[in-house]
């Protein structure tokens, strides 16, 4: 079982490391393995292969002869690997379920740690809102408006039960909803509800400018 | 001009050199021998030891020689490593410069009794 553990181990080193030393590493392990039994010994002979691999496998890379990481081809350098055999089919797949791993519980964490992401999830309204925008050039032929992407679209009043459609009051449930799912929803903004003075500006009438 | 891998001369190459001044020793004899001289301090795992046996191989310090005839066969035969005269040589340069340290230190009298 060690064996295979180290094994797959040695893996971590660059393959010209592994086929000139790698039976005489594993043989050193054996011969450890033989003289130091025991719980204790065993857990310090993992310790120290554990460590060991951590201090060697940069130094052993660093150590690789350069012209074998260089991939040539006519005369032209392509890439500097730190492999210097073929990439087994097997890697590439187990390197991209890796990093979809990696990426996605980086991800997880950052959004659990209130970090702003470089991506965002649009929101119901927000998808309404540019789905509508694509498709408002076909529409807005018919609609009789265009749909720009700054521009807030109000939603249709509700359906008529008795066939006659009442204007909605602005001080009416309806519209209070709607002005917060507008506001909320489109803008981004908070409502926060609360009483106090506000200025207006009435206009009650408007007068056609003479000529003169 | 490139650096020399064994300028400065690494703590675990120096300690192969000197284990194998005796004799020639094969990979796990070399790591006990160590092991041994440095009071149980140094314990060479499989990757610092090969990879500094490659070094010293490369800069021809030390060499392989043939495996001796009283080894077993197949997967027990083991490579044995031999001091040339350049490690000597290395090993005796680093032995001086840890010498001349020494004699620095003892001037300074930063020793206790027993060291002096």
């Amino acid at each position: 079982m060690s064996e295979r553990i180290y094994t797959l181990l040695l893996r971590f080193y660059p393959s010209s490391f592994r086929q000139a030393y790698g039976d005489d590493a594993l043989q050193l392990l054996r011969d450890r393995a033989r003289d130091e039994r025991g719980f204790i010994s065993g857990l310090r002979l993992w310790l120290d292969i554990l460590s060991d691999l951590a201090v060697s496998i940069l130094r052993a890379h660093r150590s690789a002869p350069a012209a074998a990481r260089v991939r040539c081809h006519d005369g032209v350098p392509l890439f500097l690997s730190l492999e210097d055999e073929a990439l087994d089919p097997d890697s590439l797949l187990y390197g991209a379920t890796a990093t979809v791993l990696i990426y996605g519980v980086v991800l997880l964490l950052a959004q659990h740690a209130g970090v702003p992401l470089p991506i965002q999830a649009l929101g119901p309204a927000q998808l309404s809102h540019y789905s509508e925008a694509a498709t408002g050039a076909s529409s807005s032929t018919t609609a009789g408006a265009a749909n720009c992407p700054g521009e807030i679209e109000l939603p249709p009043p509700p359906a008529p039960t008795d066939g006659v459609a009442p204007p909605p009051s602005p001080d009416s449930d309806f519209f209070r909803s709607q002005i917060s799912t507008i506001v909320e929803g489109q803008l981004g903004l908070k409502l926060k509800a609360g009483t106090g003075p506000v200025e207006m500006l009435v206009i009650d009438h408007v007068d056609q400018a003479s000529e003169n | 001009m490139p650096k020399r891998k064994l300028d400065p001369l690494p703590s675990a190459a120096f300690q192969i050199l000197l284990s194998l001044a005796d004799e020639d020793l094969h990979g796990y004899a070399i790591m006990r021998q160590v092991a041994e001289q440095t009071g149980g301090r140094m314990r060479l795992g499989p990757g610092t030891l090969y990879n500094s046996i490659q070094t010293l191989l490369e800069e021809n310090c030390i060499e392989e020689i043939k495996p001796r005839e009283t080894e077993g066969s197949g997967a027990e035969r083991r490579r044995y490593y031999r001091l040339t005269s350049t490690g000597r040589k290395l090993a005796r340069a680093e032995a001086d410069r840890l010498g001349e340290l020494l004699r620095v230190a003892r001037a300074k009298k930063i020793f206790r009794g027993d060291h002096v």
